[in-house]
């Protein structure tokens, strides 16, 4: 029960924990995402962001605060109770591992207050604590939220879902009868470069996508470093079948989430390949995968991801008719340039039956970038974040106030189910449907 | 009034269309057309493709004739004619000199071999058999640049296009140096289009009133302009074989898209006499001279 792994985008932890004014820093961060995010179009699917905007920068009262136990303290989980430190009416009451050395590093990050536990199932018999969050090896999830939640807890927890697409079920299905919020690692919800990119999509801004391509490219072996070797399977779980599906649910699944997210819908059908064709180092998961995921209306998301070459980095593609948002590089790029400004204003004269002159005529116009468009940022505002800090701000606010944001469940399960179908797919090297009885009713 | 507009790249600019009282199917099936024919004329006279007609003239004229479609002959035959008409004002060979200028800096020195390459180019080393519809350089360092006239020559296509269709009403603008009213604006007389000032692009400095016809407007690049960077601009003066500079600018009106074009290419570098002398070439046609100096004050006057 351990998660070694950095943060799934690949970012460090960068938070200064002496920063000289950290209330002040978290309520303009938190403003300048409402700023951002707060439009009509994304407010509605951001129910939680209202209370905590409201209350950024005030200290948490007593009757506020929310008590955690969290579940898998490696680097990943690390990283989240960093991240739950800035969250004033967060209190982690409670932490477990079952591997010293990062049982020790959660305690140290909770200043040392913690009960420490090795037995998960020690931590959730407290009636204390409001919540759990797990960040533990993705084949103890299923087991792991099944009992949070029957344990009365509101539950976070990591991506993917689980390790089979029955399982993912279960757990949706035991969320809705706990009446409690299950809320999976999906990040890029909260990201504010997502956000953006959804809105416009939503407003027609690209047209019609007509395909997503995505893909997630490394140059490493994946491994993390083994004190002994009785402890590899236990520390790199994640190239070993029995306790994950490699790529596609470390990797893959976070991106699939994205192609769901703009096509609003999930895939009608995978197929795909994947072998080992780098690392021959004993791995059981595939170190490279390629796959074709067809969606309703004929369109795709072509995906891939390698380990042994990185030039091209991460990436969602969505590519539409009027052009095309890369969401990772906070970027757009529209296929026409923007009409001439005196063409807009003779329209607008027009519309409102004037006939007047409109200054429009000059020297030729020029593209500013005429050899690479180099396309337009989808916010100016630099907000250093991946969406996990926003993640933990509004889990937080929904335990608060018991209520979970429309839809995340169901994109977390899409995600994750369509992740696990194309590892199957590839398994079995042949064309999978979505069957019938994974769709949510 | 339901107005529809489409906006699309083409020859390193834009290219934006303005339809009154049509319906959008209309609209998108002519959008469509008059797209694929500008890119078709830019695939065919651009110099920056490899693989178009006017790169392959290029590459060859020099060592043969090369034998031309009847539209290529048709926008070589008319280059040559503004060439004569314009007293060698409007010269489409004077791209060796622009590259040269683009890497050199204006000196006695550079001057000097820049009028040793003027030498070696020129409208006059380009040879059209009229019988045999072929053209053959003189000068292994001649090459055709149509420049502004290829936009000129996309446009006209266009507004053929939208004669066929019997559009009797649009507004186009290439650039926004060349502009052609088809028909009425839906509230008055023919259209109004006026030039942007050029430190504040919304408000004008010039109105023209187009009854079926186009303004083309010829002079140092807006971006360039606004930039404050500028040194050397993008026309070359064919006599002097020197970049123009300064903030100026000739603005042409002409019921031929190509006159217009042409003129105010030719117009822009020419002193006032010669300018006089191309005018008498083109009757019924109103050209006006905008120089801002130093102080950014702006002089406008007709050229006549």
């Amino acid at each position: 029960m351990t998660n070694n792994g950095k943060s799934a985008s690949g970012k460090s932890n960068d938070l200064n924990e002496n920063q000289p004014d950290n209330q002040v820093t978290r309520r303009d961060f938190l403003n300048a995402f409402a700023a951002v995010a707060g439009t009509t179009l994304l407010s509605a699917s951001l129910p939680w962001l209202t209370g905590v905007t409201a209350q950024a920068g005030q200290a948490a009262s007593p009757s506020n605060r929310v008590q955690l136990g969290f579940i898998g303290t490696g680097s990943r989980g690390c990283y989240l109770l960093e991240l739950l430190r800035r969250v004033p009416n967060a209190d982690v009451a409670a932490i477990c591992d079952n591997y010293p050395p990062n049982l020790q590093k959660g305690l140290e990050l909770t200043g040392g207050k913690a009960k420490t536990y090795t037995n998960y199932k020690d931590l959730l018999a407290r009636n204390d604590l409001d919540a759990v969050l797990i960040a533990t090896p993705l084949y103890e999830h299923f087991q792991m939220v099944i009992d949070a939640l029957a344990a009365g807890k509101h539950v976070f927890c990591e991506k993917s879902m689980a390790m089979l697409p029955e399982q993912c079920l279960q757990m949706v299905q035991a969320q809705k009868q706990s009446g409690k919020i299950l809320q999976i690692g999906h990040q890029r919800l909260f990201d504010i470069k997502f956000l953006r990119a959804m809105e416009m999509i939503r407003s027609g801004d690209i047209g019609k996508i007509t395909q997503v391509r995505a893909y997630w490219h490394r140059n490493n072996d994946w491994r993390r470093p083994v004190p002994s070797p009785d402890l590899e399977r236990k520390i790199n779980w994640r190239l070993y079948k029995e306790y994950s599906c490699g790529l596609m649910t470390e990797l893959a699944s976070h991106q699939i989430q994205v192609a769901n997210w703009a096509l609003g819908a999930f895939p009608e059908s995978v197929s795909g390949s994947g072998s080992i064709n780098y690392w021959h180092d004993g791995r059981e998961v595939y170190d490279n995968v390629n796959l074709v995921y067809r969606y309703p209306g004929g369109i795709h998301l072509i995906y891939d991801s390698l380990t042994s070459n990185k030039k091209y980095g991460l990436e969602e593609q969505l590519e539409g008719n009027k052009g095309t948002i890369e969401p990772e590089a906070n970027r757009f790029y529209l296929e026409n340039p923007p009409a001439a400004p005196g063409i807009v204003q003779l329209v607008n004269s027009i519309e409102h039956k004037i006939f007047d002159a409109v200054p429009i005529g000059g020297p030729s116009w020029v593209p500013e970038n005429p050899s690479e468009d180099k396309g337009h940022s989808l916010h100016d505002k630099v907000i250093n974040s991946d969406g996990s800090d926003m993640e933990m701000e509004a889990f937080v606010a929904m335990v608060r106030d018991g209520r979970a944001v429309p839809g995340h469940l169901e994109q977390a399960y899409y995600a994750t189910v369509s992740a696990l179908l194309g590892h199957q797919a590839m398994l079995e090297n042949r064309i999978i449907a979505w069957p019938k009885e994974l769709i949510l009713q | 009034m339901h107005v529809i507009t489409h906006t699309f790249p083409a020859m390193n600019t834009r290219f934006d269309i303005l339809l009154p009282g049509i319906d959008e199917d209309l609209g998108d099936y002519l959008f469509d057309l008059i797209r694929r024919e500008v890119e078709r004329t830019e695939h065919k006279l651009s110099i920056f493709n490899p693989d178009s007609e006017l790169s392959h003239i290029n590459r060859a004229a020099f060592q043969h004739p090369v034998t031309l479609d009847d539209e290529m002959y048709y926008i070589l035959n008319h280059c040559l004619e503004y060439n004569r008409q314009s007293m060698g004002m409007f010269d489409v060979t004077m791209r060796p000199l622009l590259e040269f200028w683009k890497s050199h800096e204006i000196s006695e020195e550079t001057v000097s071999t820049a009028r040793e390459i003027r030498k070696q180019i020129g409208t006059d080393k380009i040879e059209l058999n009229w019988k045999k519809k072929t053209v053959q350089f003189a000068s292994d360092k001649v090459m055709i640049d149509l420049g502004g006239l290829g936009k000129g020559y996309a446009l006209l296509r266009v507004k053929y296009i939208l004669k066929d269709h019997n559009i009797s009403s649009a507004f186009l603008s290439f650039g926004e140096s060349t502009i052609l009213g088809v028909g009425n604006h839906p509230y008055g007389n023919g259209w109004k289009a006026g030039i942007c000032d050029f430190f504040d692009f919304n408000s004008s400095l010039y109105t023209f009133d187009l009854h079926e016809q186009t303004l083309s407007v010829s002079g140092n690049s807006r971006n360039i302009l606004m930039r404050k960077e500028l040194v050397k601009g993008h026309i070359i003066d064919p006599m002097k074989a020197v970049p123009m500079g300064g903030m100026s600018a000739v603005a042409v009106v002409s019921a031929s898209v190509l006159d217009a074009e042409a003129l105010s290419t030719a117009l822009y570098p020419a002193d006032e006499e010669t300018r006089k002398k191309i005018l008498i070439n083109f009757p019924n046609t109103l050209a006006i001279n905008i120089e801002y100096d130093e102080q950014r004050k702006v002089c406008i006057r007709e050229i006549k």
